[in-house]
């Protein structure tokens, strides 16, 4: 009888045990703060560049035996899709309509090391045949890879086209008049759009951008 | 006179002990013996009872400081950094198929120092993408290793939380 009751003494020692340290762990969760919490749903952005990408040359015409591979070089395409269309004016002020398709000719530049990260960046800087009031703003594409050139170069005779219609409205640039760049095995280029870029509704391009796969460009 | 009530009294005292059977005491017995097996274990659950109670209280004990000062409560809203329906919001996308990543921008400098949270939802209002841990520094986040990266015409709203700073 008596070694009974010292085991269910025991046993009551343990139990008690387990509740106190029970307590002490739901002590050691409770966690009182005063940070700030701000929470808030938003939509998702209304316009936006889909997808940026190039090409090497395939015009006969420019490069009768095939582009330069991986190079930047005359003939050799880069071609930008938005998600809506384009409010033409907000690139050029001298474009008033948005149902009108454009082709004109650029200068497109490649600026040596000019990105953020050190990486070369292409620009169109200035457009023939037509004033754009307060310039041409067309954005910058971030190519991802110091390697493409040693030193900044220009294709002038650019062809670019804007098609401004429907679910695609896209842009090609065509290098004519420039030199050949340096060949660079793989890189992610970016787009990003001009500040001022707006949809045909009024919502800004803003900070959004858009990506390639990693792979040879041009 | 008196001898004989005397004698009546003692009469009645003592008829009760006659009039016990054996049966009756047995069961008198009986029941004393249950009562004494049952007052064993009385202390056991007494010590059991205190145990738990001691355990509860030293729990309580161990999380809240007892004082004798005066106390005074209040409630208190602390404000967020920034009302967030007038940040923005914008993504990166991959050859049209995928949302890489997004920034959130134009928040306050109230806001820096904070830790930013997103999720990615459909129309069924389902998470489809997320990322959290992200502190906001000059006045935007930058989401780049979201959970999955859906096709942006998939997404519906993304969900924005900021904590502190």
């Amino acid at each position: 009888m008596r070694t009974r009751s010292v085991l269910l003494l025991v046993l009551g020692f343990v139990i008690a045990s387990g509740l106190l340290n029970l307590h002490r762990a739901s002590a050691a969760g409770l966690d009182i703060t005063t940070k700030k919490l701000a929470a808030d749903r938003q939509a998702t952005p209304a316009f936006y560049p889909r997808s940026v990408a190039t090409a090497t040359c395939s015009d006969v015409l420019i490069c009768p035996l095939g582009g330069a591979a991986g190079a930047p070089s005359n003939g050799d395409t880069v071609t930008l899709v938005f998600n809506t269309v384009l409010q033409q004016s907000t690139m050029c002020s001298a474009w008033t309509s948005n149902t009108t398709n454009r082709s004109a000719t650029v200068t497109a530049t490649i600026s040596n090391n000019a990105g953020a990260t050190g990486s070369d960046v292409l620009t169109v800087p200035t457009i023939s045949g037509v004033t754009c009031s307060g310039g041409f703003k067309f954005g910058s594409i971030d190519l991802g890879s110091s390697g493409y050139v040693t030193s900044n170069i220009s294709y002038t005779n650019t062809d670019f086209n804007l098609t401004n219609a429907g679910s695609n409205p896209q842009i090609v640039l065509k290098f004519r008049s420039g030199s050949t760049g340096s060949t660079v095995s793989s890189s992610i280029i970016t787009y990003n759009c001009n500040g001022e870029l707006t949809s045909s509704t009024g919502k800004a391009c803003g900070k959004n951008t858009a990506v390639s796969a990693a792979v040879r460009q041009f | 006179m008196a001898i004989s009530t005397h004698s009546r009294v003692l009469a009645a005292q003592a008829r009760p002990r006659v009039a016990v059977s054996r049966p009756a005491q047995r069961r008198g017995d009986d029941l004393l013996a249950r009562c004494r097996r049952a007052a064993r274990y009385f202390w056991l659950i007494a010590v059991l009872l205190g145990a738990t109670s001691t355990a509860t209280n030293l729990a309580f004990a161990a999380s809240v400081t007892g004082t004798d000062r005066d106390v005074a409560s209040g409630f208190t809203i602390v404000a967020p950094c920034q009302d967030l329906t007038t940040a923005e919001i914008a993504w990166s996308v991959k050859t049209n198929s995928a949302v890489m990543g997004v920034e959130i921008s134009g928040l306050g400098a109230g806001c820096n120092g904070a830790v930013a949270s997103i999720t990615l939802t459909d129309s069924a209002n389902a998470s489809i993408g997320s990322q959290s841990g992200v502190t906001v520094a000059s006045g935007s986040a930058v989401f780049s290793t979201l959970s999955a990266n859906p096709s942006p015409s998939t997404v519906t709203n993304v969900n924005v939380t900021v904590v502190g700073p």
